[in-house]
């Protein structure tokens, strides 16, 4: 399936949803609306497995391409999918849902959880009664589920900052490392990562890090230690950072201080937040995770292994459809390791080139 | 008597909605007619944001808000969990989360009152302090290792069905009712959400009587924080970020005016259980997420909105007209004139 009908798929599904708000907002009362979602097939499922995938929060487009991924591998399989959350990041209300979920009996729950901790109580009530948990993106504690689908190994991810990195600057230079703060276990492991991987790939050694800096996920501690950082080192060549929110950030900074072509800002980021920068040569590539197969791959092995047709046993070795063969590793935890590179030409979710490295 | 009659009609319209509500749901998901189900549910819509509707609902009465309550809430959070890591026990833990959260009211309740300043102002201040303190005495990770004796109230069942923590909740409330309607304390909150100014003049201290209000909304709240972590089995700094619009809600859907004054601790009672089945059928029918904000956002612009619709309409006909035919509460005081003069 193309990445196309995907996006028109997702698009009309929106129209759905503003019809939706359009109906209450003109004073529909309640069960009218009951009565057109029924007809509209959200609030009914049928046959075969069910499936519900919980996000961290709706309406944000990583979540629907999830959504989708997991719409494509339940059509595949034949079960049905629900897509059910909250629209804020709100860790009760995430709770609330599953509960809800809980007389319904699913097959299968596949979220994004919010918190480690408070959603293991009713998950762990869900595979009491049967349901297979598999949560992707962020993991709750190991009583909550039955499989963690993580993004990819941590060399893969360091890879694929280091990459991006190359293709900004290809002759290297100095660089700094940007985190939220010294203690988030991921950034940690992520820098590791980095520092193995150019100790053991002499294709990476012309990239040096200088420093460290701690941004706290934030764009203006973000943009300002950017800002510092290049006036501190006026030979700086790179900023790297996992982080979502700094990458876009001292983006800007670069731009403001008309540094562009001189310093370059990369690693992980939302598509959404860096089009100026790709636009006009702030940036020329980062990088960041299929959302699409990250959800496909969860929904897949959520309705597999209720339908025990594979195990979620450590050292099985799994063949996902269109993502390849992967190893189920210790308590649980399985790779999607499916990266996206994202460049001018090539600066959406839809569009960007994906590679396993 | 008639004041009895027109608190009842209020309350009666909350009790016909909620039935009628169990219908649709009922209706809507073959999941819903379960008492199992229906209990379990309430339990998690409620417990927690019941509490602290209790608490706020007696800062709205004398005329205040205090939005800083799921702050205070998440600040107990964390200190019955780091009470937990150091080996304390709950006997200990539970009186010192309660007398913190009669703290952080006390701070709220003088600062409105020492200062004169508005509420909303400084407990949306207050609200962002109580957070960073929470931040800071609990990191941002997340904590989980509860002995079972700190989760029994947020989890605990009795005859296998009935969660505890809804019994709780429907004992504050009685409480509440009590104190409310059945004391001088109570009728002096009442009063003073009327017309603050004439009970100034009246010699009573007014401010004393705020600021009891906001410091036994902050234990209530201490009491709330304890049946989170049963619930939840966690506490994060950033803990109840979502859960205002909810106890709002319920405070104006259950007939407490905003502006202080009238309404009764059995409507806000019944509006959370509405709120419950509400938030209940729509979780059973999967109804998106937006669709249920919505929802819970409309009810509360309308709880706010038809009373105050409805006092317009009545006003040239005040003393003569029939406030009960729009079924809406009415003062206990009335309130002419009240709220131009407060100050």
């Amino acid at each position: 399936m193309t990445d196309e009908t995907q996006l028109r798929r997702l698009a009309h599904r929106m129209d759905r949803r503003a019809w939706l708000k359009l109906a209450l907002g003109t004073g529909l009362s309640l069960p009218a609306v009951a009565a057109l979602l029924e007809s509209s097939g959200i609030a009914v499922a049928d046959t075969g497995l069910r499936i519900f995938m919980v996000p961290k929060f709706t309406g944000f487009i990583f979540f629907e391409l999830a959504r989708a991924g997991g719409e494509q591998a339940c059509k595949e399989l034949g079960a049905t999918l629900t897509y059910v959350g909250t629209t804020t990041a709100d860790v009760e209300g995430q709770v609330q849902v599953l509960q809800n979920l809980l007389p319904q009996k699913p097959d299968g729950i596949v979220i994004a959880a919010l918190d480690i901790n408070a959603p293991v109580p009713a998950l762990r009530q869900a595979r009491n009664r049967g349901a297979i948990v598999v949560t992707f993106d962020s993991d709750v504690a190991e009583a909550g589920r039955d499989v963690f689908v993580n993004m990819a190994p941590f060399e893969v991810q360091a890879k694929a900052m280091l990459d991006s990195a190359l293709a900004n600057a290809p002759d290297g230079g100095k660089a700094v490392w940007v985190a939220p703060t010294p203690t988030v276990a991921n950034f940690i492991s992520q820098k590791k990562a980095i520092d193995a991987v150019i100790a053991s790939d002499p294709k990476y050694q012309s990239i040096q890090f200088v420093d460290t800096l701690y941004a706290n996920d934030d764009p203006d501690k973000s943009y300002s230690v950017g800002t510092s950082a290049m006036q501190a080192n006026p030979d700086l060549k790179l900023f790297i950072s996992g982080s979502g929110i700094s990458t876009p950030a001292i983006n800007k900074a670069i731009m403001d201080t008309g540094r562009q072509g001189k310093v370059f800002a990369t690693g992980f980021a939302l598509p959404s937040t860096m089009k100026t920068y790709l636009d006009n040569g702030t940036c020329r590539q980062f990088a960041l995770w299929s959302p699409y197969k990250f959800g496909y791959m969860a929904t897949y092995m959520s309705a597999m292994v209720k339908a025990k047709k594979i195990s979620d046993k450590p050292g099985e070795t799994v063949d996902v459809p269109t993502i390849g063969k992967r190893t189920i590793e210790a308590t649980s935890i399985v790779n999607l390791n499916s990266m996206l590179f994202f460049t001018k030409e090539h600066p959406d979710f839809d569009n960007a080139v994906s590679a396993n490295i | 008597m008639k004041r009895m009659f027109r608190g009842w009609t209020w309350e009666a319209t909350l009790a016909v909605l909620i039935l009628l509500c169990a219908a649709w749901a009922t209706s809507l998901s073959p999941f819903y007619l379960d008492p199992d189900q229906i209990l379990y549910s309430l339990q998690q819509a409620l417990a927690v944001a019941g509490l602290l509707a209790g608490g706020l609902m007696m800062i709205v009465i004398a005329g205040e808000i205090d939005i800083s309550l799921p702050a205070t809430l998440a600040m107990g959070t964390i200190v019955f969990a780091r009470m937990a890591e150091a080996g304390l026990p709950l006997w200990l833990a539970l009186p010192t989360v309660i007398l913190l959260g009669v703290c952080a009211g006390l701070v709220n309740g003088l600062l409105v009152v020492g200062f004169g300043l508005p509420s909303l102002a400084v407990t949306l201040g207050t609200m962002s302090a109580y957070r960073a303190l929470a931040l800071w005495f609990g990191g941002q990770e997340g904590h989980a290792d509860f002995p079972a004796s700190y989760i029994w109230l947020g989890s605990a069942t009795l005859f296998g069905a009935l969660p505890l923590s809804l019994l709780l909740l429907a004992a504050i409330f009685a409480l509440l009712a009590l104190v409310l309607h059945g004391t001088v304390f109570g009728r002096l909150l009442y009063m003073i959400g009327a017309n603050p100014v004439a009970m100034r003049f009246s010699g009573i201290r007014v401010g004393a009587v705020k600021v009891a209000a906001f410091a036994a909304a902050g234990g209530i709240t201490g009491l709330a924080a304890l049946v989170y972590v049963g619930q939840f089995e966690s506490a994060r700094a950033d803990n109840a970020g979502e859960i205002l619009l909810f106890v709002v809600a319920a405070v104006t859907l259950g007939g407490i005016d905003v502006f202080g004054g009238r309404g009764h601790v059995a409507g806000v009672f019944l509006a959370l259980l509405l709120l419950g089945t509400i938030k209940n059928g729509m979780g059973l029918a999967n109804l998106p997420g937006p669709v249920q904000t919505l929802i819970l956002g409309a009810l509360l612009v309308g709880s706010v909105a038809i009373p105050q619709l409805a006092r317009l309409r009545l006003r040239p006909r005040r003393g003569a007209a029939n406030p009960d035919a729009a079924g809406v509460p009415r003062p206990a005081v009335p309130p002419h004139g009240a709220r131009e003069e407060k100050t």
